[in-house]
């Protein structure tokens, strides 16, 4: 075994998965990792200092979701063909699931966003101004009188709700990233179980230097 | 209802924890033994054992392979690895014959997002379905022996289905076919009588990185153990330069 070899002929069909895929992990990881180091902050505080941080902590990161994806999209051979990731499903690959999950966290985000500018918006589309019918266009038209603090405990706990799906999406998304690296077998640094907490660790990080 | 009816003991909650993690072992075990009676009851399993003390390294198999599949420039479904051993005078050379190994456990399948990738209940071949496959290449990265590469023209991935549109007709794989020495041997090892079974029932056989248990169902009689191993060609490459 130890005994000195040299390769004549070999056919190497090894690829790289670029750095389109890269940025892709990266991003991905960094905005539910900012989303889930924003949200934390808030809900142990408790305090309004932390509310702008949510709300820069959910609406930056549906930006990141929601442009980051054309990533994966270009890199595939057939780009034309990748809604067909959504109804040919196989349940044993985790970018299978990766596609619902980050599709999910896309949606839970922006919802959860609209709730945390909201009151804000309603506030602002009560008062007059240029930008108002852009206010009340946010605001899908509605009204509702009081201040920005009252309108807030009204929506308080539907604001919750989609915090809490946001930031559970947030963990799968982690959790996804992690497995889908970890199953690559014949890869020796990516297949180990360990890769689920370094991505947590890794979003945890960079969410936080974000 | 009242506080005291909510209330479990420890008795209980043990029994109720007992009932339920032995509920979910049982449905585990029951997936389990249906996959495998599943596995097991394909009606044919196509295998190939390759003696690499008959491979003269002539690429018959190569060429055959390229002309009969339309492979493109660059790429391979089958192709011979030769490699040298020990130092002058004391040389030798090895032959290591290629291909897809239809694993039985194949992580391209199970890492193909669209189930582009599919196996053939009947007879256990790995098959890439073209009009699905949405070229994301994972397959191409997730497979440890390298034998799937991402096709130019079709911009999908491609590998070796032992010439599934030669076996369905009664005939051999072309690899096989153009072999001069006869070291690849193709056959159905569900039939104790094949050729294939016979040769693996008299010679003790080796498969490509057994140590991660993905039933490889090419087989390798005399290979050598270096050529085997895993590549690490290119990192030893990087780290010199």
């Amino acid at each position: 075994m130890n005994e000195t070899s040299q390769y004549i002929f070999w056919v190497s069909h090894d690829v790289a998965l670029g750095y389109l895929i890269a940025w892709y992990l990266w991003l991905i990881s960094l905005a539910e990792g900012t989303h889930i180091v924003a949200h934390m902050s808030w809900l142990y505080y408790r305090t309004e200092d932390y509310r702008p941080l949510e709300k820069v902590g959910t609406f930056q990161p549906f930006i990141i979701l929601a442009l980051v994806p054309l990533f994966l999209v270009a890199d595939l051979g057939h780009p034309e063909m990748f809604y067909t990731m959504f109804y040919h499903w196989h349940w044993t690959s985790p970018v299978a699931y990766g596609v619902y999950i980050i599709t999910l966290c896309m949606i839970t985000y922006a919802i959860h966003a609209f709730y945390l500018f909201r009151p804000e918006l309603l506030h602002r589309a009560g008062q007059p101004g240029a930008l108002q019918f852009i206010y009340r266009l946010l605001t899908f038209g509605k009204k509702e009188a009081g201040s920005i603090s009252e309108i807030r405990r009204r929506q308080e706990p539907r604001e919750q709700i989609w915090a809490g799906a946001s930031l559970f999406f947030s963990f799968m998304g982690l959790i996804y990233l992690g497995i889908l690296l970890s199953s690559f077998k014949g890869r020796v640094m990516w297949s180990s179980s360990v890769m689920v907490f370094i991505f947590f660790a890794f979003g945890a990080c960079s969410g936080a230097a974000f | 209802m009242s506080n005291e009816s909510r209330t479990l003991n420890r008795r209980e909650f043990f029994r109720k924890l007992g009932v339920q993690v032995t509920s979910v072992g049982a449905g585990v075990l029951l997936a389990q033994t249906a996959a495998e009676a599943r596995a097991a009851g394909t009606v044919k399993k196509y295998a190939m054992v390759i003696d690499a003390n008959r491979c003269i390294g002539c690429q018959g198999c190569t060429i055959a392979c390229k002309s009969e599949n339309n492979v493109p420039d660059g790429f391979f479904r089958s192709w011979v690895k030769i490699g040298m051993k020990g130092t002058y005078p004391d040389v030798s050379t090895h032959f290591l014959p290629r291909l897809c190994n239809n694993c039985e456990d194949a992580p391209c399948l199970n890492l193909c997002p669209t189930g582009a990738t599919y196996r053939t209940e009947e007879d256990g071949v790995v098959h890439v379905n073209r009009d699905v496959c949405v070229g994301c290449r994972i397959c191409v990265v997730a497979c440890p022996y390298g034998a799937r590469f991402p096709n130019p023209i079709t911009h999908t991935a491609d590998k070796c289905d032992f010439c599934y549109h030669r076996i369905t007709r009664g005939l051999q794989p072309a690899c096989v076919d153009a072999c001069t020495g006869l070291a690849r041997i193709f056959g159905d090892l569900n039939d104790p009588e094949s050729e294939v079974s016979r040769y693996m029932q008299t010679h003790s056989t080796q498969r490509l990185r057994a140590d991660l248990d993905t039933g490889p169902k090419v087989h390798y009689v005399y290979a050598d153990e270096n050529l085997m191993g895993p590549d690490y060609r290119p990192l030893l490459e990087r780290s010199r330069s």
